[in-house]
């Protein structure tokens, strides 16, 4: 997973990025860094929680159900 | 960076598409049954009022889009958590289309395959698009959308010898309860899903324009969608088509012309791929301005590859099953998309307005003063 994505960035950056340009990088690495770790974590953790739970809660809760 | 426009047609084209989307696969406004019809039309009465307003809103600030707005009007501040929401919406909602069309695929073509292929292939074929820019989606949605209809037509009348007109009958046969639920199902997904294009059109080369855009759209995606969803419960009957997850598919692929014209299905796969590119396209694109917007970058093309694959795994953890996955759509999906698509746009239009008279006061005053 790792190597898959430090391979599409490598990619991305050096299609995407022009060389006087490095300012977006940081946040680009965050995002990618955040995308990556919810990857692997869902490889680990059995029944990962649904972002669509709490919003079905809260809907259903005005719903009156 | 220079500032890509679009025609009118152009405009009008990528709509259409993105109203089918994945409306066309899925079927919508499934509580109305052989009322659906009536459900869709109202939903699309309803929509008119409501994609003026998004129209008055771009048409106030010619050449801005949603994002920029939301600054001006707002301030730094609030703007951004205004932007926050709506980048939510748009990245939320291309995450659901890639897990329908995923959840297709792997129901009608590819059971053995993990769900997550298919997404990711899909997805990465939409970051192209998507740095390829708005304009190169336009012109290819001039293409697509008279592909589309041409596939649309010629399907539908091989359909007609196994259309039973009668399934229509009784109408309005439980009330108008079911009509209602129906169109406000219709009207979120997908009409008022439009919502995304107040990030986008701000490439339309002409702001006076809009509202016709946006209507024009409306109606003759609105009046194919009505057109479809009555050839399904006339071939299916109501409660099979409830039944069925595609039904459009099921529809297609009793089709049998002479026991040569079969197995035509497969063209319900390519409207959904096409569509399905150009809506997570958009999606994507809103998404990744948004993030461009929020941290004060200029050129979104950046965050489109991280947005897109947050997206992939966004829409990987949403359901459990395909059960799931409609019983959101149907029942949740309509109460959590109505704040987006209706009640925001509402409160910045008002601003803008309040804004506006503000303003207008204020320079009359200050002609007063120098008189």
């Amino acid at each position: 997973m790792i190597f898959s994505y430090t391979l599409v960035s490598i990619i991305d950056i050096r299609s995407f990025t022009k060389p006087g340009n490095k300012s977006p990088l940081v946040l680009y690495i965050i995002l990618m860094v955040i995308s990556c770790a919810i990857g692997i974590a869902n490889g680990y953790i059995e029944d990962m929680p649904s972002p669509a739970i709490p919003i079905k809660a809260i809907v259903e809760a005005i719903k009156g159900n | 960076m220079k500032k890509e426009t679009i025609s009118d047609i152009q405009g009008i084209s990528l709509l259409i598409l993105f109203i089918y989307g994945s409306t066309l696969v899925m079927g919508t406004g499934g509580n109305a049954k052989n009322d659906i019809w009536i459900a869709i039309m109202l939903a699309i009465a309803v929509s008119i009022p409501t994609v003026l307003m998004y129209a008055r809103i771009l048409g106030r600030y010619p050449g801005k889009d949603l994002y920029d707005i939301l600054c001006e009007v707002f301030g730094n501040y609030a703007g951004k958590l205004f932007i926050l929401f709506f980048i939510w919406f748009s990245f939320h909602l291309g995450a659901l289309v890639l897990r329908n069309f995923g959840e297709f695929l792997v129901t009608v073509g590819l059971p053995e395959t993990p769900k997550i292929v298919p997404i990711i292939i899909f997805a990465l074929v939409c970051v192209i698009g998507v740095k390829c820019g708005i304009e190169t989606l336009a012109r290819c949605s001039t293409f697509f959308v008279l592909f589309v209809f041409f596939l649309l037509i010629m399907l539908s009348s091989f359909a007609i010898p196994i259309m039973k007109p009668e399934n229509l009958l009784p109408i309005l046969k439980n009330g108008l309860t079911p009509v209602w639920q129906g169109a406000f199902a219709a009207f979120t997904f997908p009409f008022g899903e439009t919502v995304v294009f107040l990030m986008v059109f701000d490439s339309l080369s002409s702001s006076k324009t809009i509202h016709r855009v946006y209507l024009k759209a409306l109606i003759i995606s609105g009046m194919f969608i009505a057109f479809v969803s009555a050839r399904n419960i006339m071939i299916l009957g109501s409660e099979t088509a409830g039944a069925v997850y595609f039904p459009s598919y099921s529809v297609i692929s009793r089709v049998n012309i002479g026991n040569f014209l079969q197995r035509l299905e497969i063209s319900v796969t390519i409207v959904f791929i096409i569509a399905g590119f150009i809506k997570i396209c958009i999606c994507l694109l809103a998404a990744s301005k948004g993030v461009t917007k929020l941290f004060g970058f200029k050129d979104y093309r950046y965050f489109v590859t991280p947005v897109a694959l947050l997206m992939v795994n966004l829409s990987y953890l949403l359901y459990d099953s395909i059960m799931e996955m409609f019983e959101w759509a149907e029942e949740i999906y309509p109460y959590y998309a109505l704040p987006f698509q209706v009640i925001l746009p509402l409160i910045i239009l008002i601003a803008i307005e309040i804004k506006s008279r503000l303003q207008k006061k204020e320079v009359k005053t200050e002609d007063k003063a120098q008189v």
